[in-house]
């Protein structure tokens, strides 16, 4: 499939140079963590350049080097900025970042939020939605790093798929979230260097002129601004990144874990690294045709095109860096899924009164168990599975609103909350299915808008600012 | 008289049959996003190069795609405008030519697309907004917050 693919020896080699590497690094940070606090959130005090560098890593995925050139592949110039849009749900938690932590200083996890400003009901509503997400991200991540480590370099989908996960599995084990955010900010360093060398050669070998005639001429939709499927697209896959990060523990993690008043900062600063970076892979998909590269499938377009200009280097180069970019992004949601579980599923429904120690011992549990999971689902390769990433869409756009007037506004009671997040995704879910995937999320944030709006015009919860410092009462 | 006819067919039978063996299919037949995914039988996907012709015309003449492949059995073809396409595939060096299909890219409605994009830039706008203002600092005072 591809011309210069790396031997599988060598293949074998990184993986285990990388693998060793990062166990051993999470080993050594994991030696200073003593409580829970230390383990799910890094002992609360994550400065910022670590923490803008682990919002960054976190959401440079496989999606970022793979689906980024996809897109543009497939929509265009409109492809590519549309991608880079994401960087606003970044952007837009950065304030909320804030309150967050203000609202909730010794928080564990999103789920805590729900429960405790909007009551049972909303919060299981929201478990299932963020759950579903979590394990969609989870799976995908585990698939595509075993095909592409397949594609790169031959190496067997079941052995790439499994060393990702145990390294990730193991690392996350022995040093938590310190460890997550730690090898994060080196995983940036490896990310920023890759995409940026490819890009950079992309455009002194092959040239912008000659990228530009060889659209025009071979692909002339990609070039047009009014092309209606990618203008459709622009704002539903805002709304999907925004929901993305609104709800997800990946974030609101990491909001209770920065150091105060580190928060907002960080997260604006890694949405301003963030939005050049689909740019730039996605840039590289338009030289493809220009290089005579006719990819198979087209999340395949960014590695081939980074392989046929570096040569056997590029392949070492691809691998390394979609390796990275897999390894930050699997971390990080084995670490906040194992949260979401060990604080709302384990505490909040079984043991409410579970010591710290024995909560550590159980988030140790969780993690091998998810990571077993995610490994046992991943084992058929399902291409439906690669396909739950955008299905998710509708479901987490349906909590952006709750999300927000949940934390800035006292009249939202939970039975609309609740409401407003299932019909939300259920009316996402028929658009769907009914037009495509580029609506999905936009009409889940629609619904769940008019939902919250009737909500709020309907009844006065009056909510009590004072009752989200319940979660204090850990012991 | 029979036994040559035999002989012959016997012959012949490797072109004949990468002719009549090379399938192209096409994943859709109305592409409404102006891509397309176009595979083939295993036949093709031998050493030799292949060749993937795309017309307007079911001549095949003037091309619009000439695109030679190797070791591929299927390929993602992209930024196609509104029109009716045919496509075939040659196995260089043969004479295995496969017989050649037709697809239509219809996009969708600029119209529908405009509303949706109003919509989103509204739904977009109404959030900044509403967190930019939930998160100024004098509405951090107020008792409703």
């Amino acid at each position: 499939m591809i011309d210069t693919q790396i031997s599988t020896q060598v293949a074998i080699s990184i993986l285990l140079a990388f693998g060793i590497a990062w166990v051993l690094f999470g080993w050594w940070l994991g030696r200073s963590n003593k409580s829970v606090d230390d383990f799910m959130l890094a002992g609360r005090n994550v400065g910022l350049a670590l923490a803008s560098a682990t919002a960054m890593a976190t959401w440079i995925t496989s999606n970022t080097t793979l689906v980024a050139p996809q897109l543009t592949y497939q929509f265009g110039i409109w492809g590519m900025v549309g991608y880079s849009m994401a960087a606003l749900g970044l952007i837009l938690f950065a304030p909320l970042a804030k309150r967050i932590k203000a609202l909730m200083p010794s928080g564990y996890t999103c789920g805590d939020f729900i429960r405790l400003r909007y009551g049972r009901g909303a919060w299981i509503v929201f478990l299932l939605v963020s759950f579903f997400y979590a394990m969609g991200w989870l799976v995908s991540l585990g698939m595509a790093g075993g095909i592409l480590l397949q594609a790169l370099s031959g190496l067997d989908y079941h052995i790439g798929m499994t060393a990702i996960l145990v390294i990730c599995v193991l690392y996350t084990l022995l040093g938590g979230l310190r460890a997550v955010i730690a090898t994060d900010y080196i995983q940036t360093l490896i990310i920023l260097f890759g995409i940026l060398t490819i890009g950079y050669v992309c455009w002194q070998n092959v040239g912008l002129d000659t990228i530009y005639q060889s659209v025009k001429q071979q692909q002339p939709q990609l070039l047009n601004l009014l092309f209606p499927a990618a203008i459709m697209f622009l704002f539903n896959n805002i709304f999907f990144g925004i929901g993305e990060i609104f709800h997800s523990n990946v974030w609101w993690s990491r909001a209770f874990a920065f150091r105060g008043g580190i928060g907002k900062k960080a997260y604006l600063l890694a949405g301003l690294l963030w939005l050049p970076i689909p740019i730039v892979t996605g840039f590289i998909a338009l030289a493809a045709t220009s290089l005579n590269i006719y990819p198979p499938s087209p999340d395949m377009v960014g590695p081939l095109v980074a392989a046929k200009l570096l040569g056997s280097v590029g392949a070492v180069f691809v691998f390394i860096v979609v390796f990275s970019a897999l390894a930050s992004s699997l971390d990080s949601l084995l670490a906040a899924t194992s949260d979401l579980l060990t604080e709302d599923i384990y505490r909040g429904m079984f043991r409410p009164k579970a010591s710290k120690t024995h909560l550590l011992k159980v988030s140790k549990i969780v993690i091998v168990s998810l990571g077993f999971s995610t490994w046992l689902l991943c084992l058929p390769r399902l291409t439906t599975l690669g396909e739950l990433l955008n299905f998710t869409g509708a479901f987490v756009a349906s909590t952006i609103w709750p999300i927000v007037f949940g934390l800035y506004h006292r009249r939202l009671n939970g039975t609309y909350a609740a409401i407003a997040m299932a019909l939300g995704t259920s009316c996402g879910l028929i658009a769907y299915f009914q037009i495509g995937f580029y609506v999905a999320a936009l009409t889940s944030c629609l619904v769940s808008l008019l939902v919250t709006a009737f909500g709020l015009w309907q009844k006065d919860a009056d909510f009590q600012w004072s009752r989200l410092q319940q979660t204090e009462e850990h012991t | 008289m029979p036994f040559l006819l035999a002989i012959s067919l016997f012959l012949l039978s490797p072109v004949l049959s990468a002719k009549q063996d090379l399938h192209l299919t096409v994943n859709t037949q109305v592409a409404s996003e102006g891509y397309i995914s176009l595979s083939w039988n295993e036949l093709a996907s031998s050493d030799s190069m292949i060749t993937l012709e795309v017309a307007r015309d079911p001549s095949f003449s003037p091309l619009v795609r000439r695109v030679q492949l190797k070791d591929q059995s299927q390929v993602h073809l992209s930024g196609f405008s509104d029109g009716d396409y045919y496509a075939r595939l040659i196995v260089d060096g043969t004479e295995a030519q496969s017989p050649p299909i037709s697809f239509r890219v219809q996009h969708r409605s600029l119209t529908a697309a405009w509303w949706l994009f109003g919509l989103g830039f509204v739904l977009f706008t109404l959030l900044v907004g509403l967190v930019f203002n939930f998160t100024r600092p004098q509405q951090q005072s107020n008792p409703k917050q």
